[in-house]
């Protein structure tokens, strides 16, 4: 089994921080200058600490979390994807069941060299497996391994 | 029948196999406009009720509008009937459509998960049909011929059949004669359609009528409406809530009637055969490799009557909206006969779910389902607590109840060929999944189920999924393990 590429770590961190600018912060500033209004400045300070200290962690310490729990490997017969930190699916995708593949790059995956390949059964509800963070170069021999692979697809 | 097919008639050769392209039957345009009239006046009701109710100029207006609607429904059957070709051409069928934005598909007989040939009574004056051809892409019939004559949708059946079987493969019919329907498999009496009418009985829609004819009557008559509502006893509110009740049961067993009236099941060489309908006759085919999941629903009424529902799923996804997938479904099985009916449809099942003994989820996942079944019912308990103060709390209670009985009840086996599971107290379901159909095996865990040393394992097939109960891990684990090879023979 495999990890990610570990830049992934700074990619995910980067990702949660421009979540955390465009969305959290202002909707923790109007909550805190709110309940400061209401109650006084000691209150808000009060109400925002935690959270500010609870989106810190969660920005800074998850993806590394998240990276530890990651894994993925080609087998003989299957492609095994294991993921999530609370919430843990590890799903297998018999490789002649697999319909297409995607690499996928957003802007800030470009930047950092880094490739999201999709995989795609018949099951048709939607991505069945999905790998982020990982090297151009390695997700395109990946890919290229993947859709080798022929036989019968179940359908 | 929806088509001659009962008999073996001869097909004469036709157009449809040289290879030219085809037009839709002239008729096609009456056939296609009055079912698209009545759409569109039913998508378009509230103007509908605004012209007759209004007065005015709005009401000229609102005329304007409803006038472009039903022009638009005229000029799209007109359009559709002058721009759309078909033609069988090496082997595959070809359709193509549209005037500004064309559109050419090409479908491989090899993908096809099955074939509806429909006749309404418009299609039965004219003498046609229309054909539905499903394939696992996109929602809906991904070839659809609104009106050929019966002799062409026959044929054009036949050919793509040869096509997708290979020729010479029983079943086929070599000089494109109509093959016969099969063995009867199945037959479905009124009386049972009324019970499965009954057992389906939708108090929702029942609801939804009684708010919309009060919106309207409001509407009309405000004064009457409102000294109507002061002046109602209960006894008569009572009797008018059980009259609406009624009267939705036998909306119900009307939409029953008219879907599933002398349904016959068939089996032949070529696969299953589903005929259907009393004013639009529907005949399903279906190659029994298709099949990827058998899932055999019970109601508590229709389990009490000694039935249940047998629904057979196939990659195509059937049309938006459709539930469950209308192409293959059976809607009253006898108990006794689920297992000799799942053995039709999965001819290799190795496994009598009804029969054998299900293996139950872990001892442990009771907490879950008891703390799941009282949250459930919690927000219930939160309404009903404005009148009924603490004894409202009784509620949680039941959804803690209800958690158990469907824990109870829940089961699953793993066969080498096929995957069982079962759950539902009020509802009881049971999904058989044929191993050799498996696109991917799941295996998950939550903090919650990892604190109480548990995990779920999950199939998914072309267009379904399928749940085993929660389990212990390292069972789960096995399992999961297990699941990943593939199947023998």
């Amino acid at each position: 089994m495999h990890s990610l590429d570990p830049r992934v770590v700074h990619l995910w961190r980067l990702q949660a921080l421009t979540r955390l600018a465009t969305f959290w912060l202002p909707v923790l500033l109007v909550a805190a200058g709110w309940v400061g209004f209401r109650f006084g400045l000691s209150a808000g300070v009060a109400a925002a600490a935690p959270l500010v200290v609870l989106i810190a962690v969660t920005t800074l310490v998850w993806p590394s979390l998240a990276w530890r729990h990651f894994r993925y490997g080609v087998r003989d017969d299957d492609l095994l994807v294991e993921s999530g930190v609370l919430f843990r699916h590890t799903v297998s995708i018999p490789l002649d069941r697999i319909q297409h593949v995607d690499t996928r790059q957003g802007p800030m995956e470009r930047a950092f060299g880094l490739s999201r390949l999709v995989v795609y059964t018949a099951a048709g509800m939607s991505a069945d497996g999905s790998i982020p963070g990982l090297d151009e170069a390695q997700a395109d021999a990946l890919r290229d391994t993947l859709v080798r692979r022929r036989g019968d697809d179940g359908v | 029948m929806v088509s001659d097919s009962g008999g073996a008639e001869a097909v004469q050769r036709s157009a449809v196999e040289t290879g030219a392209w085809r037009a839709l039957e002239p008729a096609s345009l009456l056939v296609n406009l009055i079912p698209d009239l009545w759409r569109t006046a039913r998508g378009a009701w509230p103007l509908l009720l605004a012209v007759f109710v209004g007065g005015g100029i709005a009401s000229f207006v609102n005329l304007l509008l409803l006038g472009s609607f039903f022009a638009m429904a005229v000029g799209r059957t007109l359009l559709h009937f002058l721009t759309l070709r078909y033609r069988l051409h090496e082997g595959k069928l070809e359709i193509q459509t549209g005037l500004i934005g064309r559109r050419f598909r090409v479908i491989d007989p090899a993908r096809i998960q099955n074939v509806e040939i429909v006749q309404n009574v418009f299609h039965k004056v004219a003498g046609l049909v229309e054909l539905r051809i499903e394939t696992a892409g996109e929602a809906g019939a991904e070839g659809l011929l609104s009106a050929l004559s019966v002799k062409d949708a026959n044929l054009l059946r036949e050919r793509l059949h040869g096509a997708s079987l290979g020729a010479g493969a029983p079943g086929v019919a070599p000089t494109g004669e109509v093959a016969p329907a099969g063995e009867e498999i199945l037959g479905i009496t009124l009386p049972e359609l009324v019970g499965y009418g009954v057992s389906a009985g939708r108090v929702g829609a029942v609801v939804l009528a009684a708010g919309v004819a009060f919106e309207v009557l409001g509407q009309l008559s405000p004064q009457t409406m409102a000294q109507g509502v002061s002046a109602m006893r209960p006894g008569a509110a009572l009797g008018l809530g059980l009259v609406a009740l009624a009267g939705g049961y036998a909306f119900s067993v009307a939409g029953t009637l008219l879907r599933h009236y002398n349904f016959r099941l068939y089996r032949s060489p070529r696969g299953l055969r589903f005929e259907s309908g009393l004013l639009t006759r529907r005949g399903v085919e279906m190659p029994l490799g298709k099949v990827q999941l058998v899932r055999v629903e019970e109601p508590w009424m229709r389990r009490l009557m000694g039935y249940g529902t047998v629904v057979v799923e196939t990659a195509a996804s059937g049309a938006p909206g459709d539930s469950p997938a209308p192409e293959g479904l059976l809607p009253m099985v006898p108990t006794e006969e689920n297992a000799a009916i799942a053995a039709v449809i999965l001819p290799s099942l190795d496994i009598d779910p009804w029969a054998a003994p299900l293996l139950p989820p872990a001892p442990r996942a009771l907490v879950r389902a008891l703390v799941g079944g009282a949250l459930r019912w919690a927000f219930v308990a939160a309404v009903l607590a404005a009148w009924l103060g603490p004894l409202a709390l009784s509620v949680v209670g039941v959804g803690a109840l209800l958690g158990w009985l469907d824990w109870r009840k829940q089961g699953w086996r793993v066969t080498p060929g096929f995957v069982v599971s079962r759950a539902g107290f009020l509802t009881r379901r049971t999904w058989i999944v044929p191993r050799a159909k498996i696109q991917s095996v799941h295996l998950y865990s939550d903090p919650l189920l990892r604190r109480n040393g548990l995990a779920r394992v999950m199939v998914w097939v072309a267009g379904a999924s399928v749940g085993l109960p929660a389990l212990r891990e390292a069972e789960a684990a096995a399992i999961f393990e297990e699941l990943k090879r593939r199947p023998r023979g």
